[in-house]
């Protein structure tokens, strides 16, 4: 009966109670081995566990660390530290490979020890490791793209640090690359006083970590190259503007700590640069400032491979801040002396021609130094007197070099008190208005005048070329326009007051500067000083420049309008000398034009060319517009003038500008005519 | 304390007196008995029996405690023989108890209490430092002699400072025969 069921029956008899006794032993033998494979299952599970909760924890730890921070140095630390306490490794070490040469590796300075003193040459050995030549195995172990185990490090041959393992008992070592893509950036090594061999998992997490941690080297990398392009001229590779910004704040902040002279500036502009580009294009242009770029790199370079040798002699540094603009540090005891040195040599790199595009060009430079004495407060300043020297190199003419010194100091400091002179002047009212008689042509008839501004300083008569244009550069001709207008009404009043019954009303012309003219109150200014002065607008003729009309021409055509409403004359001053073709002429709503005295000064009996000037009558009187020149000298210019059919003229053939006195004495002395009765009624 | 302890001093005495006599040690020190490697069980109980085992054998219960530190390393090597792989000598081994045994036995008993071993070495001296709740330094002069036998080295032991004189650790020189 073979049947397997609960409460079978069993077919042997019952053994007698010592055989009992020995089966039982045998059962319990069994359940003991039992227990005991049991046990070992359930501790080698727990082990197994633990070890891949370990792993993951510090796989995870660095990772974290490694997304988290920009400081590769700090997660290389971290994971020395983390892998040695994780994993019991009484000495890990970092080792970086040199970015300027992949074959060499240099320890970080990072490490992590928990050894005795016996360890101490070899931690001290392998943080001033340095491996440059990889010919031995256990370097080429040491760039391997995989984890390395290597065994009896202390009898390695070929492994410098062998004496100093056997003296710290280190029996074997672990290598893991850091990897950046495919590079090595670093290398961490472990180390230990036992000769087991890891696992192949733990292995592959130290590969894992390494390639979380090269994720920092890579980041950072990238960064760097961010910072140095926002820092690069991309099209030559040199410094830019804010390179050289940064530069030479922190040279001059750190030479006036120090109490030394700031490094000279070398300011370097082309002379030929927008012809190049402008005839043979941009691209032209582009190769040009990159062979400047590389002549000026060539000079550096073999000022700098002295400056190798003798670092506090001279140390030269080139970027270019845009366009044609090229700028050096020199710094170094002898910087004043090298500098007017390389000044020098850049002219003289510069007279080879240059081939562009199978054109020969040949380019100069204006180039403007600045030397520190130590007067200097801000780098700003130091800047701009560079650039006032290279300013002033320009004007002398090409390849030329200017040093600023004290009397281009004094000359931007002479007109920066001309310009505070001038503004209180024109609160002073230190001005006087000359008049410049104007004449009909043909009859020689007086009609009016021209209203010339005059300074007297310190009781001298300066004249305007001296202070118009600092006047206009700073602003202070709206005022001076303004007290122009104003002075010349009150005059137009007086004389036409002693005239009433003038035929036709005395005239005066007044210069409006653009920057006066483009106002937009310009016109609400007009009437103010009318209604003020009581002036007939008839008695007043503004001139203004083409450079004003056509600037605005809205605001041109809208305020002309204005004016000619108020019964204004409005002229065109220095005509054709500026940019308007004539027809432009009709769109501006004026009455006069002002044929300027070049036009008018040069011609001589002997060699009149009058075609230009004709033109410009003909098409004046097309428009119905009179013509006024200026600049007559000769009786001969008058003569052919009139017979052209111009009517006004102004110059010193009839009268140089006269004070208000002389001019009414003029007015006074008039043959016939209105002005006839004044002699009586001024002599009252 | 661990189980694991408990199995070894069972294999010790079973080993030495027969299974009778861990019977009759259980019924003496009036514990359960039923000891699993990974489960803890009350220090009382390790000490209960201690003391019935050095009462029934008639020996100093310090001897008891070094006699069974010394056959317990062997059982234990027979039960995790990786503790012993690279490792060729008594010195290395003793330098492997923070290092590689403590490491290891967190693996397996993460709540277990584990002595504080520190050392100097010399020449032909290793110090040993040990500190522990348990006060069990006689254990660990005797696992140490347990060591040399299983390398077969001869040493000498020198048990100095010592917890159960009151001193703040213990102190065992380990020294070689020349």
């Amino acid at each position: 009966m073979n049947q397997l069921t609960k409460g079978g029956d069993w077919p042997f008899p019952e053994s007698p109670a010592d055989e009992r006794i020995a089966q039982l032993e045998r059962r319990l033998d069994r359940e003991r081995r039992a227990r005991l494979e049991a046990e070992r299952l359930a501790e080698s599970g727990l082990r197994d566990l633990y070890i891949s909760r370990a792993r993951i924890e510090l796989l995870n730890g660095i990772s974290v660390r490694a997304n988290e921070s920009d400081e590769p140095l700090e997660v290389l630390r971290l994971a020395v530290r983390e892998i040695c306490s994780t994993l019991g490794y009484p000495f890990g070490n970092a080792l970086i490979v040199d970015p300027n040469n992949p074959r060499c590796l240099k320890s970080a300075g990072i490490g992590f020890a928990r050894t005795c003193a016996s360890a101490d040459p070899f931690i001290e050995a392998s943080r001033t490791l340095e491996i440059c030549t990889p010919e031995t195995a256990t370097n080429s172990i040491a760039v391997s793209h995989v984890p390395v185990w290597t065994p009896g490090i202390d009898q390695l041959e070929g492994f410098d640090r062998a004496e100093s393992a056997r003296q710290a008992s280190f029996k074997s070592m672990l290598t893991v690359p850091v990897l950046s893509g495919r590079d090595v950036v670093a290398v961490l090594e472990f180390f230990s006083m036992d000769e087991r061999e890891p696992e192949l998992e733990l292995l592959d997490v130290l590969l894992q970590a390494g390639i979380q941690i090269g994720g920092v080297f890579r980041r950072r990398s990238n960064s760097d190259r961010l910072r140095e392009s926002a820092l690069t001229d991309p099209l030559t590779s040199l410094p830019n503007r804010a390179a050289f910004a940064q530069r030479i704040e922190r040279c001059f902040a750190n030479s006036r700590e120090a109490g030394t002279p700031a490094p000279s500036l070398i300011f370097i502009d082309l002379d030929g640069f927008k012809l190049v580009n402008d005839t043979l294009g941009h691209h032209a242009g582009d190769q040009l400032l990159i062979d400047m770029a590389n002549k000026l790199r060539n000079l550096v370079a073999s000022a700098n491979a002295f400056a190798d040798e003798h670092p506090d002699l001279c140390c030269v540094e080139l970027a270019r801040l845009a366009g044609d603009e090229f700028t050096l540090i020199v710094d170094g005891n002898d910087r004043a002396e090298l500098a007017e040195q390389f000044a020098a040599d850049i002219h003289i790199a510069l007279r080879q021609p240059q081939w562009l595009e199978d054109n020969p060009v040949r380019v100069t430079a204006s180039i403007g130094i600045a030397h520190d004495d130590g007067h200097y407060e801000r780098v700003s300043d130091m800047l701009r007197d560079a650039d006032l020297a290279m300013y002033e190199a320009k004007s002398l003419g090409s390849e030329r070099t200017v040093i600023f010194d004290q009397k281009m100091r004094n000359r931007v400091a002479s007109r920066l008190s001309l310009v505070n002179d001038l503004r209180d002047a024109c609160e002073r009212g230190d001005f006087v208005l000359h008049y410049q008689p104007i004449l009909a042509l043909d009859t020689e008839e007086l009609v009016g005048f021209e209203a010339l501004v005059r300074w007297v300083r310190n009781g001298e008569i300066v004249s305007p070329a001296e202070f118009i244009p600092a006047a206009e550069e700073s602003g202070i001709i709206a005022m001076l326009g303004k007290w122009v207008l104003l002075e010349a009404c009150r005059t137009a009043v007086r004389w036409n007051t002693l005239a009433p019954h003038r035929e036709n009303p005395l005239r005066i012309s007044v210069n409006v500067a653009p920057r006066q003219f483009l106002q937009p109150t310009f016109v609400q200014q007009v009437r103010e000083i009318l209604k003020e002065t009581g002036a007939d607008p008839r008695w007043i003729a503004l001139e203004i420049t083409e450079g004003a009309a056509i600037t605005r021409p809205h605001h041109t055509a809208r305020a002309l309008e204005e004016l000619r409403a108020l019964n204004i004359q409005v002229g065109l001053d220095d005509f054709g000398t500026g940019y308007s073709s004539l027809s432009r002429l009709q769109s501006i709503p004026i009455d006069t034009i002002k044929i300027d005295q070049s036009f008018v000064r040069t011609q001589t009996r002997t060699n009149a060319q009058w075609s230009v000037v004709k033109a410009m009558l003909d098409l004046a009187h097309a428009l119905h517009l009179r013509v006024v020149v200026e600049g007559l000298e000769t009786e001969f210019q008058r003569e052919e003038l009139t017979s052209f059919g111009c009517e006004f003229g102004q110059g010193y053939l009839f009268s140089k500008p006269l004070s208000e006195e002389d001019a009414l004495e003029l007015l006074i002395q008039q043959p016939d005519g209105p002005f006839r009765h004044m002699e009586t009624l001024v002599n009252q | 304390m661990k189980g694991i302890i408990f199995n070894i001093l069972e294999e010790v005495i079973t080993d030495a007196y027969g299974p009778e006599a861990w019977d009759a040690l259980i019924c003496m020190a009036g514990v359960e008995g039923a000891y699993a490697s990974l489960g803890s069980y009350p220090d009382v109980e390790f000490f209960g029996l201690i003391d019935a085992t050095a009462m029934l054998t008639k020996q100093p219960h310090a001897q008891v405690l070094r006699a069974f530190g010394e056959a317990a390393f062997p059982l234990l090597i027979e039960r995790y023989p990786h503790f012993l792989e690279g490792v060729f000598d008594t010195r290395t081994f003793l330098l492997s108890l923070n290092t590689i045994i403590q490491p290891e036995i967190r693996k397996i008993y993460s709540d277990a209490a584990y002595p504080q071993f520190k050392f100097a070495i010399g020449d032909d001296i290793l110090q040993v430092g040990y500190r522990s709740q348990r006060k069990l330094c006689d254990v660990a002069e005797g696992f140490v002699r347990g060591v040399a036998k299983h390398y077969g080295e001869e040493i000498e032991v020198e048990h100095g400072a010592c917890l159960n004189n009151g001193d703040p650790q213990c102190r065992l020189d380990v020294r070689w025969a020349a």
